[in-house]
């Protein structure tokens, strides 16, 4: 005889729909969250020791990690004062049965390029400069999502934030003499950003706005939307791509909340 | 640096046929069928494992009505190593890799029980400190373990160096980064303990047959 659990999880992979409808009839979703309720959120930190700061987020099965490399380069002609940061997202192959070898999807590109987004309206490449035209700081930050059961957009945000966060840079003199650098560990000051993003992904079914989508939850639905809002209530990004079309009050409801969300991670994370 | 003390201690404090600390955690992902983490000193490793089941579009070719398909692909981090090294994924050292452990893992796991199906091994690593390839190994078989997968025997893995001290070689086991750049001959070698079976074995620098033969006993 099957238990309450096995039948249920049968039904959601039978008619995986009409399993969802019926609880969203009832304002609860399968795992027993209500419609606006966040899955358990984990924040760990300096996960991996050989990066120059790192984090790891787990947000219900979802799980991402962020490592922040820095290294030394010459800076670019056209702007001597700036070091620079790239973002890579990668979808490490133990995330997904269907992982290929190969240069990232289109999914991970995406992300590369929403994350890169908005780092470049919260980060300064300015303070990454040690001596102009000479030598400047040029940011890795590497994230992998290791598990995907929806909303590796948050968690990927969250970790690369927490990783800059924590960064501590070494002061770097040149010698005028050698006119080589020399490197003081003693001395590490933190990276500065203009203000903490934090990101809320909904995921969106018949109209309904479900906050921290599952995969399940993702994949049923038309498309998610994410709203990048900063600690003080600054509105960074609001992206949807496509899917069944929202009502006004709907996005601002959405935007809203987002705010909201923003101050209390940011007042629990980071602050 | 200095391998080997006097008093016969390595850099680390460990005696020369001394493992490092060893830490695992069975089913630490919820969509594998299989998955363990594993930790030898620093050496970090995820495994994950997911079969069997159909093949995929891209193994189609590959289908045998015999046994089934065993699929590995090796993965590393850029932060993983104290220097960052962006790789491509599938380029020719994780191919490499991955063919070696293909291989290793098409012996072990009693593929005729699964005719037209296959079996992927994801390994992931996230911190590289030496015994890299040994410690994937033992993640996956930690994996398999985790999947239920019916195996031959369990697969282990070991880095060992050879160090001379005096005219006398002594094997240092669970070589660190610092002693694998050393520049002293490494074996890597995987066999099944039970049946005291060889299945995989490299070594990749030279070492005198005299020095060899006395390391039979891994």
């Amino acid at each position: 005889m099957l238990s309450v659990e096995q039948l249920s999880k049968q039904i959601a992979d039978i008619c995986p729909e009409d399993h969802l409808k019926s609880f969203l009839q009832r304002d609860v979703r399968p795992d027993g969250r209500s419609l606006d309720e966040l899955r358990p959120l984990v924040l760990a930190k300096n996960v991996a020791p050989t990066a120059d700061s790192s984090a790891m987020i787990r947000l219900g099965n979802t799980k991402v990690i962020c490592g922040i490399t820095a290294e030394t380069i010459k800076p670019a002609a056209a702007t001597p004062t700036d070091g620079s940061f790239s973002v890579n997202f990668e979808f490490s192959p133990v995330c997904s049965p269907n992982a290929k070898a190969g240069p990232p999807n289109e999914v991970a590109q995406t992300m590369s390029i929403f994350l890169d987004g908005i780092l470049k309206q919260v980060f300064d490449n300015n303070q990454l400069c040690i001596e102009p035209d000479v030598l400047a700081w040029t940011l890795f930050i590497d994230v992998y999502c290791l598990e995907d059961d929806g909303n590796v957009t948050d968690a990927a945000m969250m970790s690369v934030i927490s990783s800059l966060r924590d960064l501590k840079l070494p002061e770097i003199t040149i010698d005028e003499e050698t006119a080589k650098p020399v490197v003081n560990v003693e001395k590490s000051t933190p990276v500065s950003l203009k203000m903490i993003p934090v990101s809320t992904t909904y995921g969106e079914f018949s109209g309904i706005l479900l906050l921290d989508p599952t995969a399940r939850e993702t994949e049923l639905g038309s498309s998610p939307i994410t709203v990048v809002c900063s600690e003080k209530g600054a509105l960074l990004c609001f992206n949807r791509s496509g899917g069944s079309p929202l009502s006004q009050e709907q996005v601002a409801a959405a935007i809203e909340n987002s705010k909201r969300r923003s101050s209390t991670i940011y007042d629990q994370y980071f602050a | 640096m200095e391998l080997l003390s006097d008093e016969g201690f390595r850099f680390d404090g460990r005696r020369a046929a001394e493992f490092r600390k060893i830490q695992g955690r069975l089913g630490v992902f919820d969509h594998a069928d299989g998955s363990a983490i594993l930790q030898q000193g620093n050496t970090k490793v995820l495994a994950a494992v997911f079969g069997p089941r159909e093949p995929m579009a891209s193994q189609r070719g590959a289908v045998s009505q015999e046994r089934c398909i065993v699929d590995v692909e090796y993965s590393r981090a850029a932060f993983a190593s104290a220097e960052r090294k962006r790789r491509a994924r599938g380029d020719k050292k994780a191919q490499e890799i991955s063919l070696s452990l293909k291989k290793t893992f098409e012996a072990t796991i009693l593929t005729t029980l699964y005719p037209r199906s296959a079996i992927s091994i994801f390994v992931e690593v996230l911190q590289a400190d030496g015994g890299d390839y040994a410690v994937c190994v033992n993640a996956a078989t930690l994996a398999l373990i985790d999947a239920g997968i019916p195996i031959r025997d369990v697969c282990c893995a070991v880095s060992c160096g050879v160090a001379i001290k005096d005219n006398v070689a002594y094997s240092l086991l669970d070589l660190a980064y610092s002693e694998e750049t050393a520049r002293i001959p490494t074996i890597v070698a995987t066999g099944m303990p039970k049946t005291g079976e060889m299945v995989f074995f490299e070594v990749e620098s030279r070492l005198h047959m005299d020095y060899f033969r006395a390391h039979q006993c891994i």
